[in-house]
């Protein structure tokens, strides 16, 4: 027993904070266009390039160390079923998510007014509004993002 | 269990991104376009497109062959006039029959503002040189006095140039373009190097951005002014329309003084600045904007007017609009002058000579050359030879034929990419081979 209590706390998993790190800039970026939206100034374009490209690699990043941390190294929290359920789902929303980001990232590589308007703007609001439900939903699932890693 | 649940979103997942993504991909694939459409005055304008993947294709360079050489058109010969050259880009004949081979790269300055500069970057290495790369940024001389296509003598002319591109000879002033100013050298018949510095004329647009560095020079027959072409500083505006002051112009210079104005307008990269020899114009060959599908911006080549306004970045052959530009300059794009004759999407022409000697054959007389350095931005290859514009009146009459191909081998790779052209003493036509490391010279068949 004293031996699982020190794996529980020495052995967190990293996918939280990466999580975290890929939000920032999806969210960012819908910030970003909407400025460049209104002002045309190119240079919230390219912020909104470079926030939606680490946004989109550190996202898929973060799926792979997720998968990872969560199915191989057996969480004990997901022998619960109905966690397992809600963290399925969450899991699923952000791949959504992470799909629409790589869409919304290819259209951000056109040159200049369209690279954000309509659909890059369009793209960045839905990637941003399924960051935000997942984001809720995983704090009162207490899933994904809480669950502890294992031995 | 949770493998189960899983599933159903996974696959829902994956099936939007398969039904997503060829429906905004696939349309600019399937080009069923005829290029020949876009050969002349009024060439076939489909609407454009914008793509998460544009079309691309790019020729690998692999270089020349000992024994390969270019294809020409009937009744003509090729041969190399000098090889183990370091990216020629522009050639130009001496009174004395000299030829300076202008040797040059890209000055690499463009900084890295987005993501895609850095994956543009690696695409532009990739079509551009052919590996290992020596010194450069030099002007060469090539002696052939007896007019054998040999060279007897071969020189360093000017080293450690910037980027050079235009040359242009006004009595003993040699003026060189290069991409941050143009420098005047003096010189004097049969001089095969320049040891005495230069003199700055008049700065021109360079860094800290140089998207398109070529300037192309011309002097007026009375040599007062000196024309020079500006490209634009982006593809499209995406580096922010103050980086554009002043670019995508021809200026015009007064060659006493070195004070300038913008002559003309709205031209995204003019090059090959050259005057046509019945009318006395300025004509130019312009690089048109891409990523709009395979099948625009056409290229064109145009008589330059005074003050005229040409479209760029607004709006492209007259008033058809680039979405891509805000805020928009309705005032600018009404006036917008349609240019003369069209080349073809993404033929990419750097190079015109008029032929006004007379050892080609007869249909070549008083027509132009152009030298198409070859697309990047669609799936089928456009351009990567030279063409031939016949031309009556001072103005182009009849379709454009090819009369110099085989710079991409059966595989789509590169062995050379023609770039300058200019007609020696001889008649003969040279061509800067910029990958190919190679001046090509064109002669009568059977000479």
């Amino acid at each position: 027993m004293i031996q699982d209590n020190i794996d529980t706390t020495t052995r967190q998993p990293i996918y939280p904070l990466l999580a975290a790190f890929a939000a920032s800039c999806l969210l960012g970026t819908l910030a970003t266009d909407i400025v460049y939206w209104w002002t045309a100034d190119i240079i919230w374009a390219d912020f909104s390039d470079w926030l939606v490209s680490a946004g989109v690699i550190v996202g898929w990043v973060t799926v792979i160390v997720a998968l990872i941390e969560i199915f191989a190294l057996r969480s004990a929290r997901f022998r619960q079923r109905s966690r397992a359920y809600a963290s399925a789902m969450v899991l699923a929303l952000i791949v959504i998510a992470l799909i629409l980001a790589t869409i919304d990232m290819l259209v951000h590589t056109r040159d200049a007014w369209t690279s954000v308007v309509p659909w890059g703007v369009i793209l960045s609001a839905a990637v941003a509004a399924l960051v935000l439900v997942t984001a809720y939903l995983s704090r009162i699932t207490d899933a994904p993002a809480a669950i502890e890693v294992t031995g | 269990m949770v493998r189960q649940s899983l599933r159903p979103l996974a696959a829902a997942s994956v099936a939007l991104a398969l039904v997503s993504l060829p429906t905004c991909v696939l349309p600019g694939y399937a080009d069923s376009f005829d290029p020949a459409t876009q050969v002349g005055p009024n060439p076939v304008l489909p609407e454009p497109q914008q793509y998460l993947f544009p079309p691309m294709r790019l020729a690998r360079v692999v270089g020349w062959k000992e024994g390969e050489t270019p294809t020409v058109a009937q009744g003509l010969k090729i041969e190399a006039l000098a090889r183990n050259l370091q990216h020629p880009r522009s050639l130009y004949v001496l009174p004395n029959g000299d030829i300076l081979v202008v040797e040059s790269k890209s000055p690499n300055v463009q900084p890295i503002r987005r993501p895609k500069d850095i994956i543009m970057g690696w695409v532009e290495s990739w079509v551009t040189s052919g590996g290992e790369t020596g010194e450069s940024n030099r002007i060469t001389l090539l002696r052939d006095a007896n007019g054998d296509g040999k060279p007897e003598t071969r020189s360093v002319f000017l080293d450690h140039l910037a980027s050079p591109f235009g040359v242009a000879l006004v009595g003993s002033d040699l003026y060189v373009a290069n991409t941050d100013a143009i420098v005047r050298y003096p010189y004097a018949a049969g001089d095969t190097k320049i040891t005495a510095d230069g003199t700055r004329l008049t700065p021109l647009p360079g860094g800290p951005i140089d998207h398109h560095w070529t300037k192309s020079l011309a002097a007026s027959r009375d040599g007062a002014m000196l024309y020079v072409g500006v490209g634009s500083n982006s593809n499209i505006t995406e580096n922010g329309l103050e980086a554009e002051k002043n670019r995508a112009a021809i200026w015009e210079v007064e060659r006493a003084s070195g004070r300038w104005r913008i002559f003309a307008s709205g031209l995204r990269n003019p090059n090959g600045l050259t005057f046509e020899p019945e009318s006395g114009a300025l004509w130019a060959v312009v690089n048109e904007r891409d990523e709009l599908g395979p099948d625009l911006v056409p290229d064109y080549m145009t008589a330059v007017k005074d003050g005229a306004f040409y479209g760029w970045p607004y709006s492209y052959f007259g008033q058809h609009l680039d979405p891509r530009v805000k805020p928009q300059r309705p005032d600018l794009v009404e006036k917008a002058v349609v240019p003369d004759y069209s080349l073809g999407s993404h033929v990419a022409p750097l190079g015109l000579a008029f032929y006004t000697a007379d050892s080609l054959p007869q249909k070549y007389r008083g027509g132009a050359f152009v030298g198409e350095h070859g697309s990047w931005d669609r799936q089928q290859f456009s351009g990567y030879k030279i063409v031939f514009v016949p031309f009556k009146g001072g103005h182009p009459d009849g379709k454009a034929e090819d009369v110099v191909t085989g710079f991409l081998n059966a595989n789509g790779e590169a062995r050379g990419r023609p770039v300058g052209v200019a007609i020696d003493r001889t008649g003969a036509l040279l061509i800067a081979d910029d990958v190919g490391n190679t001046v090509w010279r064109v002669t009568p068949a059977g000479q």
